[in-house]
């Protein structure tokens, strides 16, 4: 029965599932009974709950308890509870805990407010103001010395991680980035290294500089909401729970020796085999679906993903502004609504390329290499 | 404006009483962080250390107080007390020479600091006067003045003390004279005592008490111990050895004695780990030994992680289950894989000679290693495997070029499918049958390969037949021949020596061999009847070269009729293997056979291809092809010299560098075993196809080494060895480098060993392995076994250590391409070798350089006896005394009286013997060659009173330096040849 339940899991956790999954539940517990068509928002309006204290409560009771029950399984033991894992085993509570704080408290605000009665921050300083001292220093010195308390302690309780001596004999398997950099170790692996490495990070810092430029939304000042700021936390926490924090975890607790996918209760064999056959698009279409071989001119063999690249990029924004986003390319206007779009799109190619990769082992949408060109 | 001034929006004493909490517990975790920086296990071992060593101590002073002669203190103290007594009437005149002496002392210690001061301003002085002449100055003059007038002083003074030492003398004379005998008395006392004042001082520095027991405490407390604790860790730096950590080679830094602490002190040997002394303190760690730990330390023999300073850090390794098992419950001991250089097993430690001890046949007293190095160079795993040390040794096994002048094919396909069925004792290996070739089919095809392996080796064969016997043999007679003249020094026949159920028991790998390692060398012939063709047998043994000119199979000069005896006898030596280990037959299998060359050659083309090319060949190009093809995967030519496989270079991996492959490279399958490499190396070498186990793969592509049939203690040996083969690369200073001498010793060891010279003489202490077939024989004869065993020393090849010191260079060298019997008494003969002359040479050399002779050429002192001593040498000689003719041959002439108690022809000596070795011989013969027949004239404890008394004044070194002139005459008178020859 067990075996069969951590079976089930280690299958749901293959990449593309657990994708899907994630992906799905992010969309359905970010707007419960708000998505999709009327049978799905009939279904899913009494996720609603969660966002209850109680309910959230007992939910994130039940996932420690789970968590806690996995870790009687040796394979999950050894992973999790590596000491250079800890910490993100903790970051998944954390991070889940203060998306869920952070929502439930806009959508408590939202309730006051179409309830016409004063919201949580104004209920709880009265006029909105505290002291200094002692209800500002006085907590955060009380943070601190308890902060050090259990500093020391996991330091004392959990050795260092020390290996052995570095051989360029035996290099370690796997080899992993720093755990705040797995996610960009996660894109080099679809994309090529000079977009996953250099292209990809640069429009990360970029976007995250010009969100004060694009935001124009001045609500949510000093308080809670959900209501009035949709898009942009739905954006932003799909860029930093899925994009980001998804995929260190990934790259912590599921990816294995060789770089191989593990599911959370198998060993970590260093043997396991998986085929990997990636195909570039030109092949599928030339090749597989043409039955041709490939043009020799790149311009001509790559004309179809050239194609799809400047549709996705050129066509796709316009054809958006005219028909699905009316309301936000008049919200943000021309030159705001395209520069969002470019950099909304780029980020969402990331997940785009993977499930290529994942269900038809998509190796490049473009690829020159005779001018070191891949997409 | 914000109205609620005085209130907040936490409740202060809530908060407060946090701020109280919490600040005890920031406290109680910094005491905690301390305690745990300061709590480290070795200091626990040195507190430990410290009371046992103190334990020690106090049972050294209780022992030296024992020993003590009590008689001799009192007496001591007695004659003390009474010149104290004594002394005590002239109080009066002692208590005004001591005020005297006083006085003196006071006004010498003030004049010498006055004459101190002066001195050092007078040189100051100087200084300034050299200064000012050279630099002109018109001040020169004064200061030469003020430093002449300091002078002045400085001479004063100088007498002055001079004079106090005089009166210093003289007081303390007077003193003397009243005190003396007190004072003399009181320092024998402390003579006797010294022992014990050491030890009790020793006592107090181990176990201090008092003051400074609580200084220590304070020194090494918690967050103080920065100062100068007494705990502290004991590391040694090794800049010679150092550690290769891939990218850089780092100073070792051995801290391994911070628990180990008396591992390099004698007298811990019987303590508990980890005190004990090292079990071979005269070679390692000792400053006098070879190896002192502040140059060798002990990881880079022992291995390990050299900083650590914790059980589980250090990397040890457990040498057996069972301490496994202790280690897990007492350290939760568990399996490293963060250190590359776990700590060699116990037993296993010799592998790390290897890394300097190189170009050697054996290492000094690394009993373990030398076995492993011996299995390797017998089972030849050097002809698969590339492997550093083994490099251009010769084919183990015997050349294929004509194997049918000496075998059939039905015996030849028998022993290949299985050899150990035919002969138990073989080193040849099994390939086939083995646990990864179990599956359908397998059967068959392995049949196929034999019966093709066979076609391959027939069809490739030069043709060669021996003409038929010329005579009849008679069986007993080769039997007698067989057993005595030295043919069992290096074959067994053990089915005639040793009882069924102990060599079922060793088959089954439950008993050791019982045969000596020496008498291995060669096949064990129990059953060669059925092997070798008789017409075979009888040229081989009259000239083994001339089938095999490789062969180290010596002639021992038969004549043909010993020939023939012999081979009639070894003829009947057939096989008698039970029916139950009897391989069946092996049948050719062309379907199998088909389908496996249809395989091979699918590889490469297409298998309509294939199929057509396999029509196209006759049934026996098919067999020959098959052959060809396997001999080609299990890489028979490793070890045999095989027609067109002269220049395949072996297939086995390289093993030169195993011992530092890290264990995941290694593919352990699933095969439950610790992921260690030696781990892996037992298991490979028990059962080599292990791995295989679990796996889909197809025949050629599955494992290929062949099952040796090691027992533990042989699969172990080699295991050490190739944790020995490391990459490490050590500096020549510290290598074990051979000089000139040590390289003539080590080349004629590694003849010594390819000759198997050990299987009849014993030699550096090792061999003489035909002494238990000659007592056998003895036995036979009607000895008990006490007496055949005590005379098998009489009929044996003699030890033949200091030969060099013995023999005459040329002599040995012309013995060693022909030799000659020296010993008519014994049966067993020296065998013909057919050396080379480099290879005789060497050996020549060999004996030479061990006993510090010169080679090749050297002058014989020597002086004929003339007129008296030439008539006492001929009494000592004669019945009077020694009655050397009794025993030894004179030229032709044979002592009276059997055999077995005759002596070497004493007119040989003078071509054979050096001069002074006889003087020596005479003098001790025993000491030479224990056991020898030789009768000790002269008592080794009393040569005096042994000698003759009225031969040269009964002076024994006279008498033996005669007699050895005399005996070295006899021979040159004889041959006519001058004095003083040199050869």
């Amino acid at each position: 029965m067990i075996e069969a339940l951590k079976h089930s899991v280690n299958w749901l956790s293959a990449p593309p599932r657990f994708f899907t999954i994630t992906l799905a539940a992010f969309f359905v517990l970010l707007f419960p009974g708000e998505l999709g068509p009327a049978w799905l928002r009939r279904l899913t309006r009494p996720l609603q709950t969660v966002y209850r204290p109680k309910v959230g409560g007992i939910v994130f009771a039940v996932l420690g308890v789970l968590f806690l029950a996995s870790c009687f399984d040796p394979n999950f033991a050894l992973i999790v509870l590596k000491p250079d894992n800890v910490p993100i085993a903790a970051m998944i509570f954390l991070v889940a805990f203060f998306v869920w704080f952070g929502l439930k408290e806009g959508r408590r605000n939202d309730a006051l407010r179409a309830a016409e009665q004063p919201i949580i921050e104004k209920r709880e300083s009265g006029d909105g103001k505290v002291m200094v001292w002692p209800d500002l220093v006085y907590t955060e010195f009380l943070c601190m010395i308890l902060w050090t308390i259990f500093l020391i302690v996991w330091s004392i309780c959990l050795k260092a991680p020390i290996e052995e001596p570095a051989n360029p004999a035996k290099t370690p398997n796997p080899s992993k980035a720093p755990w705040y950099f797995l996610g960009l170790q996660e894109m080099l692996v679809y994309y090529d290294p000079w977009i996953a490495g250099v292209l990809l990070p640069g429009l990360i810092i970029v976007g995250l500089c010009a969100i004060p430029y694009i935001d124009k939304n001045p609500k949510g000042n000093g308080y809670f909401t959900f209501k009035e700021r949709k898009p942009e936390i739905a954006i932003f926490l799909f860029g930093f729970v899925v994009l980001w924090v998804w995929l260190i975890i990934i790259g912590t607790f599921l990816r294995g020796p060789n770089q191989n996918f593990f599911g959370p209760f198998e060993y970590w064999d260093a043997h396991k085999l998986v085929p990997l056959i990636n195909v570039d698009l030109s092949q599928i279409i030339w090749v597989k679906w043409m039955h041709t071989a490939l043009p020799r001119n790149p311009i001509l063999r790559e004309i179809f993903g050239l194609t799809l690249v400047a549709a996705y990029f050129l066509a796709l924004p316009p054809l958006l502004a005219k028909r699905w986003l009316k309301g936000y390319y008049e919200k943000l206007g021309p030159t705001r609504f395209h520069i969002m779009m470019f950099l909304g799109l780029t980020m969402l190619s990331l997940p785009i390329k993977m499930m290529l990769r994942w269900t038809l082992n998509m190796h490049y949408v473009v690829t020159v290499p005779e001018i070191f060109f891949n997409i | 404006m914000p109205k609620l001034i005085d209130e907040t929006l936490r409740k202060i004493p809530a908060l407060n009483l946090l701020f109280a909490a919490s600040s005890i517990g920031l406290l109680l975790t910094m005491g905690w962080m301390v305690y745990d920086d300061y709590s480290r296990g070795w200091k626990g071992y040195q507190k430990k250390f410290q009371r046992l060593e103190a334990e020690k101590t106090r049972a050294q002073i209780e022992a030296a107080r024992q020993a003590l002669d009590k008689e001799t203190l009192a007496s001591l103290q007695k004659q003390r007390d009474e010149a104290r007594a004594a002394a005590e009437q002239h109080a009066k005149d002692l208590k005004e020479a001591l005020r005297k002496l006083q006085d003196v002392e006071t006004r010498a210690y003030r004049d010498d600091l006055a004459y101190r001061t002066i001195k050092s301003t007078y040189d100051a002085k100087k200084f300034d006067y050299d200064e000012a002449v050279n630099a002109r100055s018109p001040k020169a003059m004064q200061t030469g003045q003020e430093m002449n007038e300091l002078k002045r002083q400085l001479e004063e003074l100088r007498q002055m003390g001079l004079l106090h030492d005089k009166e210093r003398s003289e007081t303390q004379a007077a003193v003397d004279q009243i005190n003396g005998r007190v004072v003399e008395a009181q320092k024998k006392i402390d003579d006797l005592e010294a022992g014990l004042g050491r030890l009790q001082k020793k006592l107090e520095q181990v176990a201090p008490s008092g003051f400074m027991k609580v200084a220590i405490d304070v020194l090494n407390a918690p967050l103080l111990d920065f100062v100068a604790p007494s705990l502290k860790i004991q590391q040694v730096v090794l800049d010679k050895v150092p550690l290769d950590i891939n990218f850089a080679r780092v100073p070792r830094a051995d801290r391994c004695q911070t628990c180990h602490l008396s591992s390099d002190r004698a007298g811990f040997e019987d303590a508990e780990q980890p005190y004990r002394t090292h079990t071979k303190l005269n070679l390692f760690l000792g400053g006098a030994s070879p190896h002192p730990v502040d140059k060798f330390g002990c990881t880079p023999c022992h291995r390990g992680r050299d900083r650590a300073v914790d059980f589980l850090y250090a990397v040890h390794q457990p040498d057996s289950e069972d301490q496994k098992k202790e280690w897990e419950a007492k350290y939760g001991w568990k399996h490293d894989h963060y250190w590359e250089h776990p700590m060699l097993a116990r037993r296993r430690t010799e592998a790390s000679c290897l890394k300097c001890h190189q170009g050697v046949v054996s290492v000094p007293e690394a009993e373990h290693l030398n076995r492993a190095i011996e299995l390797v160079n017998r089972y030849g795993c050097y002809a698969c495997h590339k492997m550093r040390g083994f490099e251009n040794r010769p084919k183990v096994a015997p050349p294929l070029t004509h194997p049918t002048a000496k075998l059939t094919p039905e015996w030849m396909a028998r022993w290949i499918k299985d050899p150990k069925a035919f002969r138990p004792s073989t080193r040849m290996p099994r390939f086939f049958g083995l646990r990864n070739n179990q599956g359908p089919g397998d059967a068959e095809r392995e049949d196929a390969e034999v019966v093709g392996i066979v076609a391959y080796l027939t069809e490739k064969a030069e043709k060669r037949s021996y003409p038929s016997l010329p005579g009849r043999g008679e069986p007993e007679r080769g039997r007698k021949l067989v057993k005595s003249i030295g043919c069992m020094g290096c074959h067994a026949i053990e089915r005639d020596e040793v009882q069924a159920e102990v060599l079922q028991a060793r088959n089954s790998g439950q008993k050791a061999d019982p045969i000596a390692w020496e008498r291995r060398f060669g096949p064990d012939l129990s059953r060669i009847g059925s092997k070798a063709r008789p017409e075979w047998i009888y040229q081989w043994i009259l000239n083994p070269r001339q089938y095999n000119p490789e062969t180290r199979m010596p002639s021992l000069r038969l004549t043909p009729q010993e020939a023939l005896d012999i081979t009639a006898y070894l003829t009947t030596l057939t096989d008698d293997t039970p029916d139950a280990q009897r391989v069946g037959d092996v049948r050719p299998q062309p379907a199998a056979r088909d389908t496996t060359l249809l395989a091979y050659l699918s590889q490469r083309m297409l298998p309509r291809d294939a199929q057509a090319k396999l029509e196209a060949m006759s049934e026996r190009d098919k067999d020959v092809l098959l052959g060809e093809r396997t001999i080609s995967r299990y890489g028979c030519f490793g070890c045999h010299l095989i027609p067109g496989f002269e220049k395949t270079p072996p297939i086995g991996t390289d093993l030169s560098e195993e011992g530092s492959k890290p264990a995941d490279l290694l593919l352990f399958g699933f095969v439950p075993i610790e992921h260690s490499s030696p781990a892996w190396f037992f298991q490979k070498l028990k059962d080599p196809r292990s791995f295989d186990q679990g796996h889909v793969a197809e025949f050629y592509d599955r494992l290929r080494m062949p099952h040796f049939g090691f027992t533990d203690e042989q699969a172990d040996a080699v295991t050490l060895l190739l944790q020995g083969l490391t990459k490490e690369k050590m500096p020549l200073e510290i290598m074990r480098r051979l000089s000139a001498r040590d390289e003539a010793v080590e080349a004629g060891r590694r003849l010594v060993r390819d000759y198997n010279c050990q299987g009849c003489h014993i030699l550096e202490g090792k061999g003489g392995a035909i002494r238990e077939p000659i007592a056998t024989n003895l036995q036979a004869r009607g000895m008990s076994e006490e007496e055949a065993t005590a005379a098998a020393v009489s009929f044996a090849p003699p030890i033949i250590d200091g030969e060099g010191d013995k023999v005459q260079p040329d002599w040995l060298f012309a013995f060693l391409k022909g030799p000659t019997p020296i010993r008519p008494w014994l049966e067993v003969r020296m065998p013909t070798f057919q050396l080379t002359d480099t290879e005789a040479d060497t050996l020549v050399h060999h004996f030479a350089a061990r006993d510090q002779r010169l080679f090749p050429f050297q002058t014989l002192p020597f002086e004929a006896p003339k007129g008296p001593e030439m008539q006492a040498a001929v009494k000592m000689f004669g019945p009077d005394y020694f009655n050397c003719w009794n025993c030894h041959q004179q030229g032709a002439k044979k002592p009276p009286g059997p055999p077995e108690g005759w002596a070497p022809d004493l007119t040989l000596a003078s071509r054979r013997l050096n001069a002074d070795w006889i003087g020596r011989w005479l003098s001790n013969p025993q000491k030479l060659m224990p056991g020898t027949k030789m009768p000790t004239f002269y008592d080794p404890e009393d040569p005096k009173g042994s000698a003759p008394p009225d031969v040269l004044g009964g002076d024994p070194e006279r008498q033996i330096k005669v007699l050895s002139e005399y005996v070295f005459t006899l021979g040159l008178r004889r041959n006519g040849a001058s004095a003083g020859a040199t050869p």
